[in-house]
Formats: structure tokens, sequence, C-alpha cells
């Protein structure tokens, strides 16, 4: 398989520098000026990811804070001559998908003695979604992302993936580790419940 | 083991929906595409810096056992659960100090390739390495990651003198990882599809090793066994020894050696059934090669 060559970039933070291959090898060591500088280049970008697919910011900042330790740990096995964005997103997307397994764990047991936590990912806070100061904008914003929350997890990273992060259907099997085939399918699907959401609710 | 299930959501084998009329769909489409990116808080995003650079961030989210990470000191833990604690909190860290300082931590399993059978690629993190080039996959076997083999390889992971873990194809497997707040040694891993058979080795005695696992968790001692994803649940079987099967609602059963027993999701465990000849036989056969035995 090859690496994901195009964007994966949330819309509005297009550009970051990218690491050198000497950068990299002083990343795979641990310096901390090189990873300060891993840091600074992907940090934004994840964290941005993990809020969109989790919808909620206290489970983003737990996600993002879990995928940098995953780095950190990862780090002596970095191959230094791939860019390391495709690599970073899979660590994001596969630590969302443990917060979601981790997250109905602590629903089920929720539902037995902790009904009303308000610290359950069920009260999201329209805030959350990060207010534009255009209302319109804003409210078509939580209307899409509404939708996309109730998706299941497969069908809202397929979407976000080609949509929101331009990848095509072979960059997203490589990320989520599935066949390009059931990726494509996954993200049909996505569509049509999306659309099926939101007709005649956005212009 | 051929009925893998699919936990992901990602092989949905229904047919196709209808698709999107174009104008609709382009609407969807862009309407997903303008979503706004969100930006983190200040001071959460210097902590996690100042931490990520000096190895010290801690784990947040549950570890397989379901237990969280315990609350970081007050001068770097996140108000909203500082919030929550109760005075004696004080008490219970002060506790927690002296056992930490007087006990050995977990120590962190390192993981060897002991071999490769078939061809093809095996997905670290997702990130896809071929099978024929071991040492690039060496490198990247750290405790936590995910693996995923495809239908065409097996793989042979080992813990020197202590565990041997056997991947077949189409396993995906999280490398068990050190609980490093426990006294005893601690390792957690987790089973999402697939099998995946287990032999403990002369130097494994005094640690536990957790399974997550579709239905529950399996706790091990120092045995042989399988796991085997099946639709919905897991089957355990064990040929040697014993296990600890702990369904989701929290019972736990053995599965005693020469045994299995079938949990599935909703926590119903099966009684105490014979293990099935094809597990048997693989079993045996991993036993047979002798990878603990003096070489």
């Amino acid at each position: 398989m090859t690496a994901p060559e195009e964007k994966l970039v949330p819309p509005a933070e297009a550009s970051a520098p990218a690491l050198s291959e000497t950068d990299l090898e002083r990343v795979r060591a641990r310096d901390p000026q090189a990873l300060g500088a891993l840091f600074e280049a992907y940090f934004d970008r994840l964290y941005a990811w993990a809020h969109r697919l989790l919808g909620e910011r206290s489970a983003a900042e737990d996600v993002t804070q879990e995928v940098f330790l995953r780095v950190y740990r990862g780090a002596p096995g970095l191959d230094v001559t791939r860019d390391p964005w495709p690599w970073l997103v899979s660590i994001t997307v596969n630590t969302c998908r443990d917060w979601w397994r981790s997250s109905s764990r602590r629903l089920e047991r929720a539902s037995v003695s902790l009904d009303g936590d308000p610290e359950l990912p069920r009260d999201l806070p329209s805030a959350d979604r990060g207010p534009s100061g255009d209302v319109e904008a804003d409210e078509r914003a939580r209307l899409v992302q509404e939708a996309i929350e109730d998706l299941p997890e497969a069908q809202r990273t397929a979407v976000l993936l080609r949509d929101w992060g331009g990848l095509t259907h072979e960059a997203i099997a490589e990320v989520v580790g599935t066949t390009p085939v059931a990726a494509r399918k996954c993200y049909s699907r996505a569509l049509a419940a999306l659309g099926k959401a939101l007709e005649g609710r956005i212009a | 083991m051929s009925d893998r299930g699919d936990e992901s959501g990602w092989h949905d084998l229904g047919p196709e929906p209808e698709p999107l009329a174009p104008e609709l769909e382009e609407r969807v489409r862009a309407a997903v595409r303008d979503l706004p990116p969100s930006r983190p808080d200040d001071a959460f995003r210097r902590r996690v810096k100042a931490q990520f650079l000096t190895g010290d961030l801690p784990r947040v989210l549950e570890d397989d056992a379901g237990h969280a990470e315990p609350a970081l000191p007050a001068s770097t833990a996140r108000p909203r659960r500082l919030a929550k604690l109760p005075w004696a909190a004080a008490l219970l860290a002060v506790f927690l100090g002296i056992w930490v300082v007087s006990s050995e931590p977990s120590q962190t399993p390192t993981w060897r390739l002991a071999g490769v059978r078939g061809g093809g690629t095996i997905a670290v993190d997702g990130r896809p390495v071929e099978a024929e080039g071991p040492d690039a996959l060496e490198d990247l076997l750290v405790p936590g990651a995910r693996l995923r083999v495809d239908d065409q390889v097996g793989v042979d992971l080992a813990v020197k003198g202590s565990v041997l873990m056997r991947l077949e194809p189409g396993t995906e497997l999280v490398l068990p990882a050190a609980d490093e707040w426990s006294v005893r040694e601690r390792w957690s891993g987790e089973l999402v599809a697939g099998e995946v058979l287990v032999a403990t080795g002369p130097e494994f005695p005094g640690t536990v090793l957790t399974l997550t696992v579709p239905g529950g968790r399996v706790a091990v001692t120092g045995t042989a066994f399988a796991l085997t994803r099946i639709p919905d649940g897991t089957c355990v079987c064990v040929l040697e020894g014993r296990v600890e099967l702990t369904c989701d609602q929290g019972t736990t059963v053995p599965v005693e050696s020469v045994g299995r027993r079938v949990v599935t999701r909703g926590s119903t465990v099966s009684e105490p059934l014979e293990i099935g000849p094809p597990e048997r036989g693989k079993l045996e056969a991993l036993l047979a090669e002798g990878w603990f035995e003096p070489r």
C-alpha cells in the first residue's frame, strides 16, 4: 500500500511546517527539541480531528493526550523516511475507537448506578462546536455535527476522513486498517444517512 | 477461525444504499467540508506539551480492566477531575505514594518477533509493514500498539522466557502493555478480531496477563490457551492450566485445563465444555515447538 498523499488537514489549518528527516531522527531519539517541533506541527490538527470525531471538548482532550502518550512511546519505531502525518492520524482514529469502546463500558455501568452523571458524553454543550459569530453558519455546523454524531463510529470516521480530511478511499483504508472497498461502502452509507438527516435542513 | 465478526462496523455486508441525488450529495459534502476546526484550550495545550517533552504524560483512557489512571498531581491535573475528589484523597495519595515507592512497578514487556508464517501485510497502528521485512516490524512492536495481520499471514510474538502469542491470519490485537501502577507484574492487551494462541514460559509466574475480548476479560497466571473471536463473543479454550474469565457484567468463572467456555455480549457464559479438536490441535502444536525449553 502507498501512503496517502493528499491533504489530511482540517480546512482552516492547511499549512504546518513539515519536519525534515533529520528532525524525525531526533524525534526517534526523543530529543526534547525535536519532540517540541513535532508537537507544534501536529498537536492542533490532531486535536481538531479528535474534537470533530468525538464531538465533545473534554473527550477530545483525553484522546489527544492519549495520542501524544502513544506517539512518545512509539517514537523509537518511527519511520523517518515517511511523512508522519498518516501515522499520527491512524493513532488518533484508533484512540478515538478506544475512547468509544471505553465510553460504552462507562455508559453500561452508568445505566446501573450513575444516571445523570454530567461527565458522560451524552451532554454536549453547543459552545463546544466553536461559534464563529455567523449565526447561520453556526446553526448549519451544529446541524451537520449532530447528524454526524448520530452515525455509527465507522461511518462517522469515514465521512470525516473523506470530506473533511480530503482522503481517498484507499488512504482511508490504510488509516483505519480496512480495504478500499469497505471504506467506500462505509462512506456511501454515511453519506446516505447524512442526506436523509439533513435534507431540507441545510441550504 | 473462519468467522471473525465485525466489531468495528467497517465490513457491513448489506446492500449499498441508493445514491443521493447529485445536488443533495454536493450540499451534504460541502456542509461537512465547511465544518470549522476547533482549537485546544491554551492551558491544556501547554500542560500536554510540557509532559510530552519529558515523557511524563499519564494515560487518561481506561485500561482494559476498566480502571482509569490515578489522578494527576494537583499542579497538572485537570480541574474538572480534581473538583470531584473528596478531602480524603490526600490521605489516599500518601498511601499510594508509599505503596509505589516501596514496591516494584510492572516492567514494560519487550515484545519481539518470534516468527512469521505466510506472506502479506501487517498493519501496526494503521501503518502497513510487509511480513517479509521483519526488522521494520519489530521496531514497531511497542506495548499498546494495535496489530492487524491480513488473511494470508500469521505472526508469533514473544516476551523472552515469559509469553508467546501466536496471531492467526486475520487477527487484530492490541499488544499487551504494562499496567505501570500495579504492584504486581500486570500486562493488559485486547483481542479485537481473529484468533490468538498464548503459551506462558518459565519466567511468567508472578505475572498477570489480561486480555480484553468481546464479551469480557481473560486473566492468565500461567497456561496455554486460545482465544477465538466469534460472532458477538469469544471462545476461550484452555489446554493446560487455568484462566479466569470475567464477563462484562462482572461475573468471574474459571476455564479449566482441556476445557472451553463461550462468552457473548450481554454476558452470557456457557457451562464448561471440552476443548474443541481444532483449538486443541493448534495448542498442542504450539507447545510441541518447545518455545520455552532450553535450546
